[in-house]
């Protein structure tokens, strides 16, 4: 306990340097000093981790690292940090893919003449996703959760002169400031229902809480998950966020920050498992949103595009994960993601790059042939993301899967394991049209087309051939050996975390059965059922889209009514459009433009005229003779006040 | 006499002014800004003598004045009205600061700016409604000349409009200030507002009315929908020295009113029309936000951004529970600091140098002046009520503790955020993104702008991290009051 300060490096560090680097780039220091201070600041806050994860294991099970801080002046609202088995996981994570990431956009965004303004606002990201999961209550919480949303408004803006970039950013914040209506709210209520925001106040007491307030929580908590994780039906945001730099779509679109609604939904989880809507809304979001997901990707013609459906799809697992019960496994699945899910949009701005910002997979191919680093990696993500063992995803993704059978939810097993078919489909078929077949060098020599045609497109493709710099290579070498063997790690467990002492107490529920059955995995019969049929329908999925979009690939024809309507996400931004954003515009437009200057500021213009024509005292006021009206008024008004004095 | 001092060295330095030759404006200008801060230096004097774990009043300075008529020269402060002077006393030196760039009848300008000061230390000083009366009309003259000599355009329309909304309701508040001194049944009759406030014997239907005369000053002056149609011309056409200490202070005088003669002296009227209040409070918060929504002037936008925040006032204060009120009290904070500052970046920064102030003909500021671009965007966010800046607090606290008596409009309230941060977005897009054009700003933040942005950004930030410095101030009399309405 006596190292607990260590709790405010490890977002402190990171606030520092995001303050330090911004004053240099307004100081035009050196770049590079600019970009090493960014990353020794995420590496040292990771390190803090370490160490305070370190802590933790000594006080396990049932001790945290607490660090209090400041109260608010309300009785049980105020800020502090907590280290338990939750928040050191997520924030090792946090910290330790963020650093890589750092490492790898050192090279990724060198030639960008706004590069140290890059640095400073993924430092200032890291401070406040630290914040968001090492708060001690929801008001810390929810500090977190509002600045990471400012720092990925920030970054997918990063091109703030790209009006898709704009907008982007737009769409991005305020979507989610829908979900934080949700989370305000339901502090609110718990404000008045338990007296306090502290996590050790409120978390014990929800066992024992009248359902219909706890109902009311986790639902509107859960408004605010699914805005912050982009599950349906809030996920409009992400697809377009890909607007920002890759790395920031790897950091923070797709390892980290949209997790955070899987993290609320886990530490919240005394008060989704004792609502009795709680748990059930939770997992048919995150059954909603794999398949979704799963179902839009296919449809998906940009890399990064492909990849953020995907992690709706994924976060949809942890979701799922979440709401039959299965809290380790969703948190380890949120991890082994991370890893893999990083290396990816990593691998993709590999190949954006050697591409020369082409984003079309439609136009990309043969790269593994020129380019069997960023083959190899990008194949083994794919496969630790299709859940092939013993690579990572393979142990996260069926713990979850069968903990959805445990919990007797038979349905959403199945449907888990259509899932992952489709998974698998979809990211084949991504890796096919880019890594096999012909180059689109060679491609365009074949159609015949003339030899201008394809020395532009070996000019579009310069530096193929030159290797990929160090610091990109590190990060993913790392990431590659994570997602192999991230698999392995001890799967994070729950004991020692507020309010669950007193669940625990209390009967234990089937939930929790399930929070061990990724342990049991190989000796249950559920269990090598579901591995079985995992296997088998990701080796279909795959090899079907392996045989249609391989080095075979048939010639391209007409997209299908449904190929296209899941290009378009199925239409959901239209949907938005007509139903909330332009109704909003028009209600704002007529209260400016017909409300306010015709019926109020009519009515009182018309109380004006009338006392115009009634007194000609008001027309000379309305002319301009204020100052003797003044005058005037203070005149009457003693002449009044005498008045009274005389007579009374 | 530290209060008397705070109050009366505003307009001695004013007066002073007024024998500096004309010519000399750099004189002027420093002079009046040194004059400005002396105020401070006082507040943090009083800061030190106050015990904020007292209810009543402190530092009282009393001295009869007509004694027939039992008015009194009474000053004091307490936890409700403290953080009030202490935000006019950050945001006057700023505004002093930020009017540095005027460049037409200096003198006179400077002289309003600080006999306006004295008006507004007074307002929030004053414990006897006589006296009150006087510096809350002393402070409408020198607005209505700085709106009306260096305003914009339709400034003397604009200046017209808010003398008018303002002198009518305050004239009807005098109505009401003199009914409540003749008809309190006291003797000898006092204007004594403590005395009035603990004493009082109106009867009902006298109570009701008599709160229906302060509603009258006070609801213009917050502005309370629908008597706010003032506002948005006066800041559109104020000069942004004006539109700053508008916004950030003299708005504050008409929720003063509330806290600290209406729902106290009143509480049987105020607790019968509060569901009235809060009915206006709500509708403030969100026709204030669509109105916004559809401005194209970005400093109108601002205005109606107001509009909307007192809303939240209005309704913590209908709402009369301890949290309620701590949360209405900490926007009048917060709301102080962040507009003045919103409308020093769009009012003398941005459209000083575009000289639009049409979001259509701007864009682009992030690319061509980074330092107005960030500021700009930190003020918004902060206006938007992000958590960890102070506009949230006082949103959460107000929403907090009106749930339980109005859970149907905090609901509705809360689902404003939505347009709140609607506007402010768009407004970001407009201003802040895309591709600088023909009149983008093209100098960044100098050095004195700097130095208005920066102390106001330090306080927004240190209050959205530590709320507990302002509400520890007006706890303890906030809950007292509370008690006196019955609240929970």
């Amino acid at each position: 306990m006596e190292y607990n300060w260590l709790l405010i490096l490890i977002p402190g560090l990171p606030l520092l340097g995001a303050a330090l680097i911004a004053a240099g780039a307004q100081g035009r220091w050196n770049r590079s000093f600019l970009a090493a201070l960014g990353c020794t600041a995420v590496f040292l806050a990771f390190v803090a981790t370490v160490l305070v994860r370190l802590q933790y294991n000594a006080a396990a099970p049932f001790g945290s690292v607490h660090m209090p801080l400041w109260s608010w002046g309300v009785d049980g609202v105020g800020l502090g940090l907590l280290g338990d088995s939750i928040s050191t996981w997520f924030a090792l994570v946090v910290t330790g893919v963020g650093f890589l990431i750092h490492l790898y956009s050192a090279a990724y965004m060198a030639d960008d003449p706004s590069y140290p303004r890059f640095f400073a606002k993924l430092n200032f990201f890291i401070f406040a996703m630290s914040v968001l999961v090492l708060a001690d209550g929801f008001v810390g919480m929810l500090i977190g959760w509002a600045n990471v949303g400012v720092a990925s408004y920030l970054l997918i803006g990063f091109w703030h002169a790209r009006p898709a970039a704009a907008a982007a950013a737009k769409k991005a914040y305020w979507v989610n400031t829908v979900g934080e209506i949700g989370l305000i709210l339901g502090a609110i209520v718990m404000l008045q229902h338990f007296g306090s925001l502290y996590f050790a106040d409120v978390l014990p007491q929800a066992w024992f809480a009248p359902q219909n307030v706890l109902n009311a929580v986790a639902l509107l908590l859960l408004a605010g998950a699914v805005a912050k994780s982009a599950q349906l039906p809030l996920h409009v945001w992400l697809p377009d966020a890909m607007q920002g730099p890759t790395p920031v779509s790897a950091l923070i679109h797709a390892a980290t920050m949209v997790t955070a609604g899987v993290y609320l939904v886990v530490r919240a989880y005394p008060i989704f498992e004792a609502a009795p809507w709680g748990l059930p809304a939770v997992a048919l979001v995150g059954i909603g949103s794999v398949l979704f997901g799963a179902l839009a990707a296919l449809g998906q013609n940009d890399i990064k595009r492909v990849l953020a459906f995907s992690t709706m799809s994924q976060v949809g697992y942890m979701m799922l994960g979440a709401g039959v019960g299965a809290y380790s496994a969703a948190l380890f699945h949120f991890a082994t993601h991370a890893f893999f899910k990083a290396l990816l949009f990593l691998g993709a701005g590999v190949v954006i790059h050697r591409f020369g910002g082409e984003q079309d997979i439609r136009k990309m191919g043969g790269l593994g042939k020129s380019h069997p680093f960023a083959y190899w990696t990008f194949l083994i993500g794919t496969l630790a993301l299709v859940g092939l063992p013993p690579l990572a995803g393979f142990y996260s993704k069926d713990a979850i899967v069968v903990g959805a059978l445990m919990a007797g939810r038979p349905w959403l097993w199945a449907l888990a394991v259509v899932g992952a078919g489709l998974t698998a489909f979809y990211m084949m078929r991504l890796f096919a049209l880019v890594f096999t077949g012909d180059s689109p060098e060679v491609a365009a020599f074949q159609r015949g087309e003339g030899a201008r045609q394809a020395a532009a497109a070996a000019e579009a493709g310069v530096g193929r051939s030159r290797p990929v710099p160090p610091l990109k290579m590190v990060p993913l070498v790392v990431l590659t050996l994570l997602s192999i063997v991230g698999g392995f790690f001890a799967m994070p467990d729950l004991s020692g975390v507020p309010g669950a002492a007193e669940g625990a107490r209390l009967a234990a529920p089937p939930a929790h059965e399930a929070a061990v059955a990724g342990r049991v995995l190989t000796e249950s019969s559920a269990a090598t059922l579901t591995i079985a049929l995992l296997l088998a329908v990701s080796v279909i999925g795959g090899g079907l889209a392996l045989q249609r979009f391989g080095p075979k690939r048939a010639p391209q024809t007409a997209e299908s009514g449904f190929v296209k309507a899941a290009g378009a996400g199925f239409y959901f931004d239209d949907f938005y459009r007509a139903v909330f954003v332009r109704p909003l515009r028009a209600t704002a437009g007529f209260v400016g433009d017909v409300t306010e200057p015709h019926v109020i500021d009519g009515a009182v213009n018309g109380v004006a005229r009338l006392a115009a024509t009634l007194s000609g005292a008001v027309r000379r006021v309305q002319s301009g003779y204020v100052r003797r009206y003044a005058l005037a008024l203070m005149a009457g008004v003693a002449v009044v006040l005498i008045y009274f004095v005389l007579m009374v | 006499m530290l209060l008397s001092a705070l109050l009366f060295i505003p307009l001695l330095g004013g007066l002073l002014v007024a024998f500096f030759p004309k010519e000399r404006t750099r004189e002027i200008k420093s002079f009046a800004l040194i004059v400005s801060l002396i105020p401070l230096a006082l507040v943090l004097a009083v800061w030190r003598q106050l015990d904020f774990s007292l209810p009543g009043i402190q530092l009282l300075e009393r001295a009869e004045w007509i004694p027939s008529l039992g008015i009194t020269y009474q000053l004091g402060v307490d936890g409700i009205s403290f953080p009030l002077i202490a935000v006019a006393a950050v945001v006057l030196p700023l505004a002093i600061l930020a009017s540095f760039n005027i460049e037409h009848r200096v003198k006179e300008f400077f002289v309003w700016m600080l006999v306006l000061q004295t008006g507004i230390y007074g307002v929030f000083l004053a414990l006897d409604y006589f006296l009150f009366f006087i510096f809350f009309e002393v402070s409408l003259v020198p607005m209505y000349f700085i709106i009306g000599i260096w305003g914009g355009e339709r400034r003397e329309y604009a200046a017209m409009k808010f003398f008018i909304y303002t002198l009518v309701g305050s004239a009807i508040m005098l109505v009401g200030i003199l009914a409540l001194y003749f008809g309190s049944g006291l003797e000898p009759r006092t204007f004594d507002v403590l005395v009035l406030a603990e004493q009082a014997n109106l009867s009902p239907t006298l109570q009701w009315w008599v709160f229906l005369a302060f509603f009258a000053g006070f609801a213009v002056k917050v502005p309370i929908f629908p008597f706010h149609t003032w506002l948005p011309d006066a800041h559109v056409e104020a000069p942004t020295g004006g539109s700053m200490i508008l916004a950030g202070v003299l708005l504050k005088m008409g929720t003063y009113g509330f806290f600290r003669f209406m729902l106290p002296t009143f509480p049987d009227a105020a607790k019968a029309f509060s569901p009235v209040l809060a009915t206006l409070g709500i509708i403030g918060i969100v026709y204030g936000a669509l109105a916004a929504m559809a401005q194209k002037d970005v400093k109108k936008m601002v205005a109606y951004s107001s509009v909307s925040h007192m809303g939240y006032v209005v309704l913590g204060l209908a709402a009369m529970t301890p949290m309620a009120l701590n949360g209405a009290m900490f926007v009048n904070v917060s709301h102080g600091l962040i507009s003045p500052l919103f409308f020093f970046m769009v009012g003398n920064v941005i459209y000083e140098r575009t000289g639009t102030r049409m979001m259509d003909q701007m864009g682009g500021v992030f690319s061509s002046a980074p330092l107005v671009g960030a500021v700009t965007a930190f003020t918004a966010f902060a206006n938007l009520g992000l958590p960890g800046l102070a506009g949230f607090p006082g949103e959460f606290f107000t929403f907090a503790g009106a749930f339980p008596v109005f859970t149907a409009f905090v609901i509705i309230g809360a689902l404003g955020l939505a347009v709140t941060a609607g506007y402010h977005l768009w407004m970001m897009q407009r201003v802040l993104m895309g591709q600088p054009v023909a009149l983008a700003v093209q100098k960044d933040l100098v050095g004195r702008e700097v130095l208005v942005a920066a102390p106001l950004m330090a306080l927004v930030l240190l209050l959205g991290v530590l709320p507990g410095i302002a509400l520890n101030l007006f706890n303890e009399p906030l809950a007292v009051l509370a008690a006196r309405l019955g609240g929970m």
